[in-house]
């Protein structure tokens, strides 16, 4: 415990001095009140203070005043030393701020006790500070922690029920899709009868020949026209019906290389007129938990994308896809890398996000967004990368099973 | 002889889809709005196939292929749906059904050729009928 002494008296000072260091306290003493003010605030770590009523500087009770007043002294333990015993003296010197006195000549032993209950209240008040500083700080805690809580729920409640309303609207289209593209199914199967129709009706009517021209040569665009946006709108509707569907898995231990073999055979057709495949497996990978078929389909969408950039490209030999696996503590690194133009640079954020597309009316911009899902719901990452020579690099890492 | 096909769906204008389509492959087509009307339907005319539709009002198509299989097991039935699970598909293999098509019928082609078939196995059963009449003539 660290005491300051202040007292002008230089016998009873050194007295003092002595006997703080042989009670093992660590006594600084000094001979006046500006110099005790000094030295308390530039040190400002003191636990008691023995304060000298009758100084030069300030005097013991002005002291007292100058400490209590800041919040942080609020615990420093200070002993009045004086002459004067008297009642009213007493009060003055409890009114401005000491907790004790001890009269002069003072009783080394009496001084010892006095001392000892202070450095009690000293340490239970620190004691209190701590614990205080360490409930506002838990307090603190919760609070933010409560709110991040509170932010995540309403995101996964908003997510939810996107969820249910995406399946919902997947579902109504349905209906009114089936009828126009069974309609313009009907319309394409009786055009020859309309265009032979068509046709007679142009001889009768010679003037009407541009016209019937014109309805002959479109009607089959036009017919082709809306089977095309009907499938378009059905491959949205079934993108969405899975998007919306990402969190129910089926749970099974499976092995990824496995898996990368199934996603390649089924999109050969398309896969082997762009790309060929450079496989680099590693052979004793412990096995995956999770959606086998699910984790195809993100495999797929990767290919299915790598093969559209390589066609974009326009060029005449096949580009290059890379596929790796390693196995690590506790997870699975997969490699899909292609050597195609890459990613620009300004959408690599934009690429997760659902609807988000380069293909230009190809794609639904579903399917990354889908992907990423599935990779999350199995606990793990994808993360995407331009290389410095070219193409894309899709790197997912899953979580291991416990070997057993 | 002409095969009598029932469609069944709760939205019109897929009906009359269906119905036009059919009629202009030479089938004669029948429809009603959900499955009790069906069922009344099926009282009073010979039908070969019902082709349904399964989420309805009223009476639902895996309660019309129920109804069908224990009271008409002659009558072929086709489920079309919009709501894919694999419960409704698994009901329908057990009912009976001849195939289940998923909406929304991007190619009808796949209707066409479950009907075809539906077709050709009438057709067998027909001629073996025709053989056994001309094994007995009834004089």
């Amino acid at each position: 415990m660290k005491v300051l002494v202040a007292e002008d008296d230089r016998v009873s000072r050194r007295v003092l001095g002595r006997y703080l260091t042989k009670w093992g306290y660590e006594g600084v003493c000094v001979e006046d009140g500006a110099q005790a003010w000094k030295l308390f605030t530039e040190q400002g770590d003191f636990h008691l203070a023995i304060l000298d009523w009758n100084m030069p500087g300030y005097n013991g009770i002005q002291l007292c005043r100058k400490i209590r007043r800041n919040e942080k002294y609020k615990h420093v333990y200070i002993i009045l030393l004086t002459g004067r015993s008297e009642k009213k003296d007493l009060v003055v010197g409890f009114e401005a701020g000491a907790d004790d006195y001890v009269v002069k000549p003072f009783d080394p032993v009496e001084l010892a006790s006095r001392l000892k209950v202070g450095c009690r209240l000293v340490e239970s008040s620190l004691l209190l500070f701590v614990k205080n500083k360490e409930l506002n700080h838990y307090a603190d805690e919760m609070e933010n922690l409560a709110e991040d809580r509170a932010k995540m729920l309403v995101h996964s409640d908003r997510l939810a029920s996107l969820g249910t309303l995406t399946a919902g609207i997947a579902h109504e289209i349905n209906n009114p899709t089936t009828f126009i593209s069974g309609n313009a199914q009907t319309l394409e199967r009786v055009s020859p009868i309309v265009e032979t129709a068509l046709r007679n009706e142009m001889e009768n009517h010679p003037e009407k020949a541009r016209k019937i021209e014109m309805v002959l040569e479109e009607m089959p665009k036009m017919i082709a026209g809306i089977r095309n946006g009907v499938s378009r709108v059905t491959a949205i509707v079934k993108g969405l019906k899975s998007f919306a569907r990402v969190g129910k898995n089926t749970k099974e231990p499976f092995h990824i290389n496995h898996c990368l073999d199934q996603g390649l055979l089924i999109c050969n057709n398309k896969l082997k007129q762009q790309l060929v495949v450079e496989k680099n497996y590693a052979n004793e990978l412990l096995p995956v938990t999770g959606d086998p078929q699910k984790l195809e389909q993100v495999f797929i969408n990767l290919f299915v994308n790598a093969a559209d950039a390589h066609e974009e490209q326009g060029l005449k030999t096949p580009g290059t896809l890379y596929l790796r696996t390693q196995g690590f503590e506790g997870y699975i690194q997969i490699e899909v890398e292609d050597d195609g133009p890459g990613i620009p640079k300004d959408k690599l954020r934009d690429i997760w996000k659902p609807f988000f597309t380069t293909k230009d009316g190809k794609g639904t911009g579903l399917g990354l967004a889908i992907s990423q899902g599935i990779i999350h719901d199995h606990m793990g990452e994808i993360l995407v990368e331009n290389m410095d020579k070219g193409g894309a690099r899709f790197t997912i890492r899953l979580p291991t099973d416990e070997g057993d | 002889m002409s095969v009598n096909i029932l469609v069944v769906d709760d939205e019109e204008d897929i009906r009359n889809m269906l119905n036009r389509h059919l009629s202009l492959l030479d089938y004669m087509v029948e429809t009603a709005a959900n499955g009790k009307e069906a069922v009344e339907l099926l009282q009073r005319k010979r039908i070969d196939i019902v082709i349904t539709d399964l989420l309805m009002p009223e009476m639902n198509g895996i309660e019309l292929l129920e109804f069908i299989h224990e009271d008409s097991p002659m009558i072929h039935t086709i489920a079309i749906t919009g709501y894919v699970t694999l419960d409704n598909a698994l009901s329908c293999m057990r009912l009976g059904a001849d195939n289940i098509i998923f909406k929304p019928l991007e190619d009808l082609t796949e209707l066409e050729d479950s009907v075809k078939s539906v077709e050709g196995k009438m057709k067998i059963w027909q001629k073996k009928l025709r053989e056994l009449r001309g094994m007995k003539p009834s004089k």
